[in-house]
């Protein structure tokens, strides 16, 4: 749905204006050539995104799909195939699939002017080593972190309608893709007084966990059983003052200070609860890996100051919460349309 | 030391007892061991405070508050000193990630108790001859036991005379099982085996040979996952027995490592039965709340058994049905249960191979 939204002609009129009002006459953008496209394994519906730029961009594709496709990403393609036929790109975008332990991913690579790897810092590592054109470019999406940071004193004051839909924002951020997107949100940071926190956290836990189930989101059978186990495991790692289980929708793990969460990811409905005095603590906190910060009850002049703070080190997107999920195409830093395109100067 | 606790009575009749007396007896106990592994396991002491049961005492069993099974595969908990652990279990692991249970004396010797209570009550107090659907290979060396080979080696003290079915390169010792056949004729004897082995040793391994072994009591387990990706069910493993060897005295049982010592043993009706010190809860998988008797879910495991480790509460990863509670049938009082298969393991999806788990049915 989120798809097809980005996707609309006047979604994409809009990048097109937007591009090119960075442009001038004296740049101009220009396909870079062969697209090689290596979406994840579990093919979701994010690499459609970045296929979908690299067309915009006059490339020609080449896409590797797995040999099993989900039903979504079945449906999808068809629409997506559908919707080029007999229009400007027809032609412009192969699919492939292929067993990968052949040398295909080596040959295709040695064609490519772009090279496009989805699937963690693994693969892409791995491929980034095959050699490509010369002149050609890789961009890899790694492992990326995501987390939020609310204001509890600003959550606080919401009525019970405000904080519904507050909370149905966040249901978002964190239950999209089972809560295994880069994006997705893991963390969530709470500035406030501490004796504050805890009250008001489970209140919006309990919240999303409605959210959730008003949304009919569908855990798997093992899906309780595995987020339970993992969240045990923090409480034996390291201090927990509460384990807020409710219903299993989504276990909040209430930790005692700020602590490194990042290689225990729960999946479908846990997240760490962590108090802060202050938001700018955050600039501490931060890696390399993280991505997405979703954010409630801070205003731009603050996040400004974050940013600056933080200077670099990790985080590529502010948004509020329930949009950590929403792909731009200024995306892990870099502006993709100008990723995937040759720029020509002329002076 | 964990002596301090009340003794077990293994004398017991192991099944003979209702359910809701079964369960106030239990009740009391399995609390006492709650609060005894949160005197002396402080990691365990923490779960137990985060989760806000730091004090409570449980007012009927299914709110004994209990642990995943996988969290012993990610986790050494125990409650005692590494210096008294006398082994170190491992549960045989298909996936990479292992068990690791530490045991010391006190509870080694209630597993002990807890088999021959649940043992004597389908093998008699003698001792017979036994054959082994393994190879020797498995029981070799004593500190790298596996969960195979320490159930092996557990079981073998119900019998004598031991004879190992398969050769090490896992071929039949036809001499080995011709001359246990004639030896026990007619007599009583016994087989044991995990249930995959069982079939290895007596069906698949011997080619078109039939022995006689009707006087054998045949006890495996294991679960069914590798036997029914071929077909293989309880029913066609009963009369393949039957019709190969004469073997109609057959008992399946389900146990773990993680609660050694613990065995659900199948009653007449091909029910399993949990025995006296420990009861089973199916828990839905969603909610992890307890569902109604005839409803699957995920079984949880009671037991009075372990004490070196918190493991008296244990969340497994398999799925089961309590079919009926108190039926008096073959003497047998309390739950009777079956085991559906394993719990499907978590189907994730993601931008990140890296979490990309293979989605594995459950049987």
């Amino acid at each position: 749905m989120a798809l097809g939204f980005w996707l609309r002609p006047a979604a994409i009129a809009e990048q097109e204006r937007s591009f090119e009002a960075n442009t001038s006459s004296k740049l101009v953008a220009t396909p870079r050539g062969l697209a090689f496209h290596l979406p994840p394994t579990n093919v979701e519906t994010i690499f459609i995104y970045s296929l979908a730029l690299s067309m915009l961009c006059g490339n020609v594709n080449i896409c590797r799909l797995p040999s099993q496709l989900s039903e979504t990403t079945r449906i999808l393609l068809k629409h997506f195939v559908e919707a080029l036929v007999g229009g400007d790109v027809d032609g412009m975008c192969l699919f492939v699939t292929y067993d990968l332990q052949t040398n295909v991913t080596a040959e295709l690579s040695k064609l490519s002017d772009l090279r496009i790897i989805w699937g963690g810092d693994a693969k892409v590592q791995s491929i980034s080593t095959l050699p490509q054109k010369p002149r050609g470019v890789t961009v890899g999406f790694p492992d990326r972190y995501s987390y939020s940071v609310l204001n509890a004193a600003t959550y606080g004051l919401l009525d019970e309608k405000a904080r519904n839909a507050l909370a149905s924002a966040a249901y978002n951020d964190i239950f999209l893709f089972d809560q295994m997107g880069c994006s997705s949100t893991q963390v969530q940071y709470w500035v406030g007084k501490k004796e504050q926190v805890t009250p008001l956290a489970r209140d919006f836990t309990a919240r999303i966990s409605i959210a959730a189930a008003s949304k009919g989101y569908e855990m798997g059978m093992a899906g309780a059983a595995t987020k339970l186990t993992q969240a045990m495991g923090q409480v034996l790692d390291g201090p927990v003052g509460l384990l807020d289980t409710t219903d299993m929708i989504l276990i909040g793990v209430h930790h005692e200070q700020p602590r490194d969460l990042r290689d225990s990811r729960g999946g479908a409905g846990m997240v760490g609860i962590i108090h802060l005095n202050s938001v700018m603590e955050l600039a501490e906190l931060v890696q390399e890996r993280d991505q997405t910060l979703a954010t409630f009850g801070f205003d731009v002049e603050t996040l400004h100051e974050l940013a600056i703070k933080i200077n670099g080190r990790g985080i590529d997107r502010m948004v509020p919460i329930g949009q950590a999920l929403q792909f731009d195409r200024i995306w892990d830093g870099q502006d993709l349309l100008r990723s995937f395109s040759r720029l020509v100067t002329i002076s | 030391m964990t002596t301090s606790l009340e003794p077990i009575d293994f004398s017991a009749p192991v099944y003979g007892i209702p359910q809701a007396e079964k369960e106030r007896e239990l009740l009391l106990a399995l609390n006492a061991l709650t609060r005894f592994h949160a005197k002396h396991c402080p990691p365990y002491a923490r779960l137990l405070s985060s989760l806000g049961q730091g004090h409570s005492i449980a007012e009927k069993i299914v709110d004994v508050p209990f642990l995943p099974v996988e969290l012993f595969k990610s986790h050494n908990i125990a409650s005692v000193e590494t210096s008294e652990v006398k082994i170190n279990m491992t549960s045989s692991g298909t996936t990479g990630a292992v068990s690791k249970i530490a045991v010391d004396g006190d509870t080694a010797l209630l597993q002990s108790k807890g088999l021959t209570a649940t043992m004597v009550s389908i093998l008699g107090q003698a001792r017979r001859p036994m054959l082994i659907a393994d190879t020797p290979e498995v029981v070799r060396d004593p500190r790298l036991l596996t969960a195979r080979g320490a159930g092996v080696l557990g079981m073998m003290r119900y019998g004598r005379n031991h004879v190992f079915a398969l050769n090490p390169d896992l071929t039949a010792n036809h001499d080995a099982i011709a001359a246990f056949a004639r030896a026990n004729s007619g007599q009583p004897s016994m087989i044991f085996g995990f249930t995959f082995m069982a079939w290895t040793a007596l069906i698949d391994a011997v080619g078109n040979a039939q022995y006689d072994l009707s006087g054998a009591t045949l006890v495996h387990s294991g679960g069914w996952k590798k036997l029914q990706d071929r077909a293989v069910s309880n029913e066609v493993f009963r009369e393949t027995m039957r019709v190969r060897h004469g073997i109609t005295d057959i008992y399946n049982f389900y146990g773990m490592v993680e609660q050694m010592g613990t065995l659900h043993l199948e009653g007449p009706n091909g029910l399993l039965s949990p025995p006296r010190f420990s009861d089973i809860i199916i828990r839905d998988p969603r909610t992890l709340l307890p569902v109604e008797d005839g409803t699957p879910g995920i079984i949880q495991t009671l037991s009075l058994i372990p004490r070196s480790y918190p493991g008296h509460s244990l969340l497994t990863g398999d799925l089961g049905v309590i079919e009926a509670v108190d039926t008096g049938l073959d003497g047998r009082m309390g739950k009777v249960f079956r085991v559906l298969g394993r719990l499907p393991k978590a189907e994730l999806r993601g931008c990140s191979d890296v979490y990309a788990i293979p989605n594995k049915k459950a049987a």
